[in-house]
């Protein structure tokens, strides 16, 4: 007999402890399960955010330090030629732009070797193989005004800080209600994140509408999409709620909800502000060959020993240095800029005006009337009063015209008054004054003006010449110049003694805002400083300048760069 | 009393079946609590090395702000200092360790090298070429100011060389099939790689390091600084992990690079290229 029978309290032990056992396990997975749910979920919207920040910077960097079109983006890589392979989709020459060709995924290959026209050569990719948190690769959309446009002979955009202030085009994004964040974004990167919503990618090329998501706003019906296309929708994007956090209680959107679109953007301010440096560099790096002589660290240091003089404010046909001009903007012609005369005369009932180089170094000669012109031909052209003649050509109205032949010997057989427009005149006499660049001449009798260029060696040309994208995108017309050449130095902030500087002027500050140093909007091209520089202390016409690296803001976007020391 | 009340109230000990019982569900817990341990501690140092792999490129990145180049590697004995000093000659080896101790970088071994979770040093190649027509490489030499000169210049190699010039050549690929010791694949245009300009490539060997068990292509990437006889060359590869029972050999080096976009641009914004 047994001393400890096997009774039913020990069973009943047994069963406790399985039962303990199950439930603790089952309670364990439980727990471990929802946490790891939880936390592989923030992990990959983690992942996400990281390799979206990732690709906007190496975009921008790709776009600024492309080697021949700095700030041009590539498009993107669309599902139009049959695949989705990583590499940037242009489109061929007789074809015309369509804005299709502007959303599609992010080409992380750089340039496909077919859009190797114009001139605009394959550049390498952007450096890594970006993909979501789920492994997606990200989806990129761009703006029409930053793209190579490859119809016909192809044209490139001119990017520079004045592009910002282009009306059309730019994409805007929307925050998860609708309301505007930046209506001018160059480009927008977005991770498609799982498919939503019966979302089918299982074709060998699926739409863009497969990826990117939509919603619906309940108050009026408004639909966001990711997909829109312009013209016939608008250029938008909506960085909305994603799906998980939109329950089933919300009112603001339409059920059923599928989002989750997660992005990022690239505004054209960001970009000019980084394309800015890289052009106050290159200007440097010329006017800095200009001055030293060649060395090991200067290879083309044309050594001529002092930082040119500079154009008057307001250049905008040949950029002529004037002697003693320390500030202004870069003399930027590659020849040496012809010295001319232009002269009036009116008497009898006849006006004439000719210019000693024809129309080389004029932008154009504008005979205003008593009355509005009715008629043209040739190089003329009228508004109102004005004919504007910019070569051979006439305006009538009546038996009363106004002629210039091919060399700018201009007359009219009736009184009127002459203005020899951008011709930077140094001085003007009798019946001619000078305003800005240009001359005005009027009343009876003889007048004439003059330009004497300084004798400075050309700064564009040689080890100083400006790289070729300055030129074409017109750069220099976006940078104050001022040199400590007459003795006085220049002070930065707190950096004294600087013998060169530029200043980034940032696009002209325009409605609905006003320039710090003019209280109202700046106009350009123009002689007043305050068109230019935003602050009172740039633009107070003295030696004394901004420091480096304010931030900028609407109403102000001045940049200091200090050339030298 | 006491005695009798004891010898009448049996402790009941554990049966063997209730013991047996418990020893499972034990076994049960230590097993599931011990295998993803060892999961974690792996997840944990390949956490630990991609972040420092991230600090390096940031590190690096600063540094050529500042200097106007990318260091050096730094060799096997140079303590983590990039060989030569300053940048004065071409670079003693092309692909070396990272020169923590010449970044100032934390943390960092004893001898001054970065370590990545598995405590083998961080491994870093950078680009030699020179197409701005120097001899010496153009993103890692230092030009030294010409004193003679009237203004102070700051300009290093890349910027003396220029944007336009500079020419990175290493290759990261995706695959050692096909790769020479100067480009990712023979057929033209280039095909097989992840980025074919790459100006730095900053890599762990990961948790098997240098043991002669991996496949080819962990091969491509261990040649060069540990003097293992192999010609220095400037191709990398990079892939997802791999299994030492996969067919093509085991892989498990994490590979970063620089592109030179991001290089040039964040060189620009310190007013260091042009």
């Amino acid at each position: 007999m047994s001393s400890r029978p096997l009774g039913r309290s020990g069973q009943r032990g047994i069963v406790l402890i399985l039962i303990a056992f199950i439930i603790g396990l089952g309670a364990a997975a439980f727990m471990y399960k929802m946490f790891n749910a939880s936390s592989l979920q923030v992990e990959q919207d983690e992942k996400t955010m990281r390799v979206l920040g990732e690709a906007k910077s190496a975009l921008i960097a790709w776009a600024v330090s492309h080697p021949n079109h700095p700030g041009q983006m590539p498009y993107p890589d669309r599902n139009g030629d049959g695949n989705y392979d990583g590499y940037s989709d242009c489109f061929a020459t007789n074809v015309s732009f369509s804005y299709s060709f502007l959303l599609g995924r992010l080409p992380i290959h750089g340039l496909d070797p077919n859009c190797n026209n114009h001139g605009i050569t394959v550049t390498a990719a952007l450096g890594a193989d970006f993909r979501d948190g789920t492994g997606e690769p990200l989806w990129y959309a761009v703006s029409k005004n930053l793209v190579h446009d490859y119809n016909g002979t192809g044209s490139n955009p001119i990017i520079n800080p004045g592009i910002a202030n282009v009306a059309t085009d730019w994409i805007e994004v929307v925050d998860r209600n609708g309301s505007v964040i930046s209506n001018r974004v160059a480009a927008v990167i977005i991770a498609p994140g799982t498919s939503v919503g019966g979302q089918d990618r299982s074709s060998a090329t699926p739409d863009a509408r497969e990826y990117l998501d939509r919603i619906v706003r309940s108050s009026d019906g408004v639909p966001f999409k990711n997909y829109a296309l312009p013209p016939l929708e608008a250029n938008q994007f909506i960085m909305g709620e994603d799906i998980r956090r939109v329950g089933a209680n919300d009112t603001v959107f339409q059920k059923p909800y599928y989002f989750n679109d997660k992005l990022v953007f690239i505004t054209a301010d960001e970009l000019l502000t980084a394309l800015e440096a890289r052009a106050a560099n290159e200007l440097k790096n010329a006017l800095l060959n200009y001055y030293e002589p060649a060395s090991g660290d200067r290879p083309n240091g044309r050594g001529i020993g002092y930082f040119p003089y500079a154009a008057s404010l307001g250049s905008s046909k040949d950029y002529a240095c004037v002697t003693s001009n320390v500030a202004g903007v870069l003399p930027i012609s590659s020849v040496a800029p012809a010295d001319f005369t232009c002269n009036y005369s009116r008497g009898g009932g006849v006006t004439s005006a000719n210019c000693s180089t024809g129309f080389t170094n004029v932008s154009s000669i504008v005979m205003r009337k008593n009355n509005n012109f009715t008629s043209y031909s040739g190089a003329c052209s009228y508004s109102g009063r004005d004919c504007t003649c910019t070569g051979a050509g006439s305006c009538s109205r009546g038996g009363q015209t106004f002629s210039c032949n091919a060399l700018a010997s201009c007359n009219a057989n009736f009184n009127g008054t002459v203005t020899f427009k951008g011709g930077e005149f140094t001085s003007a006499n009798s019946r001619c004054s000078l305003s800005c660049t240009d001359v005005a001449c009027s009343g009876a009798g003889a007048g004439s003006a003059t330009r004497t260029s300084c004798v400075d060696p050309v700064f564009n040309t040689g080890g100083s010449q400006l790289p070729t994208w300055i030129m074409t995108n017109q750069w220099y017309d976006y940078f104050y110049y001022a040199s400590s050449r007459t003795g006085i130095k220049l002070t930065g902030g707190s950096k004294t003694n600087v013998d060169s500087l530029l200043i980034g002027t940032g696009r002209s500050i325009v409605a609905p805002f006003s320039a710090l140093s003019k209280g109202s909007a700046q106009l350009r091209p123009s002689c007043v400083i305050n068109d230019y520089l935003d602050s009172a202390e740039n633009a107070n016409v003295d030696q004394i300048f901004d420091r480096q690296n304010i931030t900028r803001t609407p109403n102000y976007n001045d940049h200091t760069y200090i050339v030298a020391p | 009393m006491i005695k009798k009340s004891f010898s009448h109230r049996r402790v009941g000990g554990f049966t063997l079946v209730e013991m047996a019982i418990v020893i499972v569900i034990l076994g049960f817990v230590l097993g599931a609590l011990l295998m993803p341990m060892q999961v974690q501690r792996q997840q944990q140092a390949q956490l630990q090395t991609e972040n420092t792999l991230a600090i390096a490129k940031r590190a690096l990145l600063g540094y050529a702000q500042t200097h106007g180049r990318l260091p050096c590697p730094a060799t096997a004995v140079s303590n983590g200092i990039e060989q030569p000093i300053g940048g004065t000659a071409a670079c003693t080896q092309a692909v070396g360790f990272l020169p923590a101790a010449t970044l100032g970088m934390q943390p960092a071994d004893a001898q001054g090298y970065a370590l990545d979770g598995w405590n083998n040093r961080i491994r870093y190649a950078v680009a030699q070429s020179s197409a701005g027509g120097a001899a010496t490489p153009d993103f890692t030499t230092n030009i030294a100011d010409n004193a003679a000169t009237p203004l102070v210049n700051e300009a290093d190699g890349m910027n003396v060389v220029g944007m336009s010039n500079l020419a990175p050549d290493l290759r990261v690929c995706a695959s050692s099939v096909g790769i020479t010791a100067t480009v990712c694949s023979a057929a033209v245009p280039e095909t097989n790689y992840l980025i074919n300009n790459a100006v730095a490539v900053i890599y762990s060997i990961g948790a098997t390091g240098n043991q002669a068990i991996g496949g080819a292509d962990e091969t491509a990437n261990l040649n060069d600084a540990d003097a293992n006889g192999i010609v220095d060359d400037g191709v990398f590869v990079s892939h997802e992990p791999r299994s030492a029972a996969d067919v093509n050999g085991e892989f498990d080096h994490i590979v970063t690079w620089i592109s030179p976009y991001v290089l040039y641009n964040a060189m620009i914004e310190a007013g260091q290229l042009h």
